[in-house]
């Protein structure tokens, strides 16, 4: 900040080198793993560090043979991509309405979407199951996507309406208003393309959402036709054949890098949005 | 303009158009009803949506506990026997304080570590900054489930990082991390906060470069030590974050259901039992709803006394803003 000599700016990289060694040793141990041959993976002998040359590539081209990994993550790709569509159509028009259209029950509404973020989703899930077994949409792609979209949506609500009321001056659509337009011709036409990144955001929020998502997949579905990644690494590792532990690490790789580096790239609008302040 | 009648005072006629004119016509509730019916217009989709995955399956299982309810029947009414059997019973007590535990020990190492890392990322210049926050950020952006994975890995007792690496550093042989003694409780606290201290992180960060310049510039100036400015300049400025996070972050680690399933699933044994693993279990091993919605509703409890708290807090906000 202010008077930097330095010592304080060793201070500060030791810190900022220590934390960086706390959030990525977990990784690192894994990446190890799935970059070694089945046999070296547990053996003592390789090293913390291993040798160049032992290093191979044969984890990340076991998963497609041995497991059904080209389903999983080709299914994960459609849940994910549909439950952001189906939310930000859902969730877009419904911000908009909470930030800046005062009708009746907006109060009472917004209430509860709040309250909903904060609603454990474990519990719901029971009710949600006797009403999908209803419908009969368990054990469908179907019924994981609007489970998931519909689950994110007080969420990206939440981040949207922060956008809307915050980051777009009111008189804006006042003079859209002056102009002649409808206030339906206003939000399409002047605040939603200036909200763009507000909505970049909001997508980027639930496509993460969907894809690490776990819990509806688990608790929905029982085929594995219908199984996407996180839940298809759950049960290889609940089963009792031989693991191979490079190739499992390989997937786990596989699952977590596209988040990590999707936010990597777009940090600077996630940020904002996340707490809704 | 005003017609005054024989008493000298306003007629009832122009008294109206009088309020007709600066716009003090009372309405009605349909009046701003079909006013504002375009809000109703853009709510609308949302609305049915909450109802039939939110409204309705809330007061389902509120309804559920009072029943004996299966998987795929209907059950009978039995009154309170659910709420007693699960206040009476070894599991449910044990789950529910090791619950309190995990969560006040997740929040509190989530927003201390959070805090620590966007204090230190606010001091290196932008550009190095963003990327720096990538890295220290990610363990947020990964999938809970592959958290418990990467730690399950990371703490097995045969091919572990930790275990090898206290061998090589002691000389003695490792404890079971996932299994002995208090250990496995450490690594389930250890592991929620690693995975979760980005989202307070980000908030901070968004927080303390949103705090003006020159309020630091004038405090140097006055003299201000370092841990000064801090403390008056800094500090101030973190109070409504720190409330929202410690309110999220408390439901989400009641309801956090993933990582710790992955890494311990409750045990050995019951050992680590969570609530909300114990609600797994009971809904879907035991395939008893009722009881398992009873379970969910003493998490429900713990989740919403922070809800009430955050409502509170961004009403008060919202109130400043206006």
């Amino acid at each position: 900040m202010l008077n930097e000599t330095r010592r304080t700016k060793t201070v500060l990289y030791v810190g900022l080198a220590l934390f960086a060694l706390w959030a990525l040793i977990p990784y690192i141990w894994v990446l190890r793993t799935s970059l070694l041959t089945n046999f070296a993976a547990i053996s003592s002998d390789t090293g913390y560090i291993p040798a160049l040359e032992s290093l191979s590539l044969v984890g990340y081209e076991q998963i497609w043979d041995r497991y059904n990994f080209t389903t999983y993550f080709a299914n994960s790709l459609i849940v994910s991509i549909a439950a952001t569509l189906i939310s930000l159509l859902f969730s877009i028009p419904g911000a908009y309405a909470f930030a800046r259209l005062d009708f009746p029950g907006r109060k009472f509404l917004f209430y509860t979407a709040v309250f909903t973020i904060m609603f454990p989703w474990i519990v719901i899930t029971i009710p949600v199951y006797e009403v999908f077994f209803f419908l009969g949409l368990i054990n469908t792609l179907d019924g994981v996507t609007i489970a998931i979209s519909i689950f994110v949506l007080p969420q990206t609500i939440w981040l949207l309406q922060g956008f809307f009321r915050q980051g777009i001056p009111e008189n804006i659509e006042e003079a859209a208003l002056i102009d002649g337009h409808t206030e339906i011709g206003a939000f399409l036409r002047i605040v939603l393309p200036l909200s763009a990144p507000a909505v970049g955001a909001a997508a980027l929020f639930s496509f993460l959402t969907a894809w690490n998502n776990f819990l509806w997949v688990f608790v929905l579905t029982s085929d594995e036709e219908v199984r996407t990644a996180t839940v298809a690494i759950h049960y290889i590792l609940g089963s009792d054949v031989l693991r191979q532990w490079n190739a499992l690490m390989a997937a786990v790789v596989l699952l977590v890098a596209p988040p990590v580096i999707f936010y990597g790239l777009s940090q600077r609008y996630v940020g904002e949005g996340l707490g809704g302040v | 303009m005003y017609e005054w009648n024989w008493y000298g005072t306003v007629s009832q006629e122009s008294a109206q158009a009088i309020r007709r004119k600066y716009g003090l016509e009372e309405k009605t509730i349909l009046d701003r009803m079909k006013e504002h019916w375009i809000g109703y217009l853009f709510i609308i989709p949302t609305f049915v949506m909450f109802t039939l995955l939110f409204y309705f399956p809330i007061a389902r299982g509120v309804f559920l506990t009072f029943t004996n309810t299966r998987l795929g029947g209907s059950g009978e009414f039995v009154g309170l026997e659910n709420y007693t059997w699960m206040v009476t019973n070894d599991l449910f007590q044990f789950a529910f304080g090791w619950t309190l535990v995990f969560v006040f020990g997740t929040t509190f190492l989530q927003l201390a570590i959070g805090l620590l890392a966007a204090l230190l990322l606010s001091e290196v210049v932008r550009g190095r900054r963003e990327w720096l926050s990538a890295i220290i950020m990610s363990p947020y952006f990964s999938a809970p489930l592959a958290g418990g994975v990467i730690w399950m890995w990371f703490l097995n007792s045969d091919f572990g990082m930790l275990p090898r690496l206290w061998v090589d550093l002691f000389n003695s042989p490792a404890p079971s991390f996932l299994a002995s003694g208090v250990w496995p409780y450490v690594s389930l606290i250890v592991a929620q906060s690693w995975h979760d201290y980005g989202y307070a992180g980000i908030i901070y960060a968004a927080a303390i470069v949103g705090i003006p310049r020159e309020q630091y510039e004038a405090a140097a100036l006055a003299g201000a030590s370092r841990l000064r400015r801090f403390r008056d300049v800094t500090l101030p400025h973190l109070v409504t974050p720190t409330i929202i996070i410690l309110a999220l972050r408390t439901a989400w680690n009641v309801a956090e259901f993933a990582q710790p399933f992955e890494l311990t699933g409750g045990g050995p044994g019951t050992k680590t039992m969570l609530l909300s693993i114990f609600t797994y279990q009971t809904a879907y091993v035991n395939l008893n709803f009722g009881r398992a919605y009873t379970i969910g509703l003493a998490m429900v409890a713990v989740s919403m006394t922070a809800a009430i708290f955050y409502v509170t807090v961004i009403q008060e906000e919202e109130e400043l803003y206006v």
